[in-house]
């Protein structure tokens, strides 16, 4: 069951085609005769993402759905728009037209709205049929085409995932997080478990890996599996749990010693470790098909954390070579590494941002672990998290926002927030305590 | 205490001035009682005759998923650490000798060594300072001249605190290398 599912789920998303009903058609065919053409997508976005200075949020009008369920769509729409910063879906209480009439930019100019979604959706057998719209109400007229989605029903809430992506990817020429997955180690009752989310934190699943002590999930690029670190028996081991087969590889063991599996590389053959299993905690590639090590960085202290740059490769980790744990990043190997962070008395748990820019990480301050962003050169450091313990910070693929883990709601759970640090909120379960998260690349 | 320390220095003396020589394991003694331990004639023991004791030396049993993990009632189970530091403390070196000692002169068994560390790094770093922590004993027990092959380690990190408030009296109980005995043979 779980394998079909997860099946129907990589082969989404290839848009239907267009088998419309009468009524379908006739919508659609009212929509484009009654306005002028379409607009053509222009390569100005019509919502600019990248300007740094804040901006005005864009009202949004996001009408129910007409059909069955089709107002629980719009709910997941208008969720994921508004969790952007960017875009402010107006309560549908306020609108002036009704789901079924045909959109009249006059009935949204009142309420500042300056885009409107519109749509229909039916059941046939045991999928749903979606057709959606997108009107521009300063231009009264449709933003692109109007696009039509078939999914299973047992994927109903990643269909409105699927809308929302194709609202934001029309207005801003980006692609969203709205389909991205979340993975983390959660624990009930001492027995941990991983965990993958959406990236909302609904349809959570576990997969049945279990371990006394379970750390460090790490997606490979295209997201299709998963590596960890296992405790079991009294071995550390790394494994990865392939997420089509839901079959587990032990990739490589070390006794007496501890092995904690980082980053995959960009082309997903190898991981970046750390291993003590020659005396001290150093860091090497693991080979996911052979399980051969290469050293990379190799010092008497500790070397851990290794972060791989998706844009050039290069690694930026943990040591306390230097007296204490720090960051340090080795653009190459064999090529000495640099000491990144200078202020604080603890700098660890790097994180790449998806253009190789920038690192997050945790620094001790104020008796406290917090995230904190700098530059790829150590430069540019800003504090982004101020409340409770903030750790384990992972960026999301379009480098707009983060997951963590977070003690500020009394017990370790895991959030989302934007890239600047605002807008926090929760994704794990209530009564789970959840760590170590990860947002899949894809 | 201070009795059972007497006691350890007593025996020691009757076991262990000559360096390495074992005794028969009590369990197996030929008198048939597993309760009378016999001296080592060699000389060098202040007292001469067998000393009896009303126990094999105190194990206390751990209970776990495994069998035969002990802990030795006479012998400090834990040496502690500074912050962010592997280093064997001063103070810590008495527990050491005292399990190379058991090592050497008293047992065949195994020793583990768990390194833990207080929660303040990530669980990655700290997993890390807890297998140097490990280490570090383990490296001062081999110097004693205990065979590496008898010592097992393992880091639990930040995992297994025995206490969780954020003040120091209670990061610095969690920073500690914790030993445990194994029965061989299981």
């Amino acid at each position: 069951m779980r394998l079909q599912k997860a099946l129907n789920e990589r082969n989404f998303l290839k848009k239907a085609p267009l088998r419309l009903s009468l009524k379908t058609f006739t919508f659609l065919l009212l929509t484009t005769l009654l306005m002028a053409q379409p607009a053509a997508l222009s390569a100005q976005p019509r919502v600019d993402v990248d300007i740094v200075n804040p901006q005005r949020k864009v009202r949004m009008g996001i009408d129910d759905i007409e059909g069955p369920r089709g107002s629980e769509l719009s709910s997941v729409v208008a969720s994921d728009l508004d969790f952007t910063g960017v875009f402010d879906p107006v309560s549908p209480e306020a609108y002036l037209e009704e789901p079924w009439e045909r959109f009249n930019a006059k009935n949204w100019e009142p309420l500042s709205i300056k885009y409107v979604l519109k749509g229909k959706v039916s059941e046939q057998g045991d999928d749903y049929i979606v057709v959606v719209a997108l009107y521009s109400v300063g231009e009264n007229r449709l933003v692109g085409n109007a696009k039509s989605y078939r999914a299973t029903k047992t994927l109903f809430r990643l269909l409105g995932h699927t809308i929302a992506d194709w609202i934001y990817e029309n207005l801003t020429n980006h692609s969203s997080v709205f389909r991205s997955k979340i993975a983390f180690v959660g624990s009930q009752g001492g027995q941990k478990q991983l965990y993958v989310t959406d990236w909302d934190g609904q349809r959570i699943r576990t997969f049945g890996v279990k371990g006394k002590i379970l750390l460090t999930p790490h997606w490979s690029p295209d997201s299709s599996k998963l590596a960890y670190t296992a405790l079991r028996g009294r071995t550390y081991a790394i494994y990865t749990l392939d997420l089509d087969t839901l079959r587990e590889r032990r990739i490589f063991s070390a006794k007496n010693g501890t092995a904690i599996a980082g980053d995959y590389t960009p082309d997903g053959q190898r991981i970046a470790i750390s291993s003590s299993h020659r005396g001290s905690p150093d860091i090497y590639y693991l080979d996911v098909n052979s399980g051969r090590t290469a050293t990379v960085v190799s010092s008497g202290g500790i070397d851990v954390s290794p972060a791989v740059s998706p844009k050039d490769g290069a690694i930026a980790f943990n040591s306390n070579r230097g007296g204490s744990a720090q960051i340090y990043l080795q653009s190459q190997p064999g090529y000495p590494a640099r000491r990144l962070t200078s202020q604080g008395s603890q700098n660890t748990s790097p994180a790449w941002s998806p253009d190789g820019r920038r690192l997050a990480y945790v620094s001790f301050t104020g008796g406290r672990n917090q995230i904190f962003t700098m530059l790829s050169d150590g430069s540019e450091v800003r504090q982004l998290t101020f409340s409770g313990n903030n750790e384990e910070p992972s960026f999301s693929p379009d480098g707009r926002f983060m997951v963590f883990s977070s003690d500020r709601g009394g017990s370790r759970a895991v959030y989302i927030m934007r890239a600047n640090g605002q807008g926090a909120r929760r994704v794990s379960p209530q009564g789970v305590k959840a760590e170590h998260p990860r947002w899949a690349p894809k | 205490m201070k009795k059972a320390a007497v006691l350890l220095i007593v025996l020691l003396f009757a076991f262990g001035c000559k360096g390495r020589s074992y005794h028969a394991d009590p369990m197996t003694a030929d008198t048939g009682s597993a309760q009378v331990l016999t001296e080592d004639t060699g000389g060098g023991a202040k007292d001469g005759g067998a000393i009896t004791e009303s126990d094999v030396p105190g194990k206390s049993p751990i209970e776990g998923e495994e069998g035969g993990i002990y802990e030795i009632t006479s012998i400090p189970s834990e040496i502690f650490f500074d912050y962010d530091r592997y280093d064997v403390r001063q103070e810590a070196v008495s527990t050491l000798t005292q399990i190379a000692d058991y090592l050497l002169n008293q047992s065949s068994d195994m020793l583990i060594i768990e390194g833990h560390c207080d929660d303040r790094g990530t669980n990655e770093y700290n997993l890390a300072l807890g297998d140097r922590r490990a280490s570090s004993a383990r490296d001062y027990l081999i110097a004693q001249g205990v065979p590496p092959a008898r010592i097992e380690t393992i880091s639990y990190g930040e995992e297994n605190p025995v206490c969780t408030a954020q003040t120091e009296n209670c990061w610095s109980r969690n920073r500690r290398d914790h030993f445990y005995f194994k029965e061989t043979g299981r």
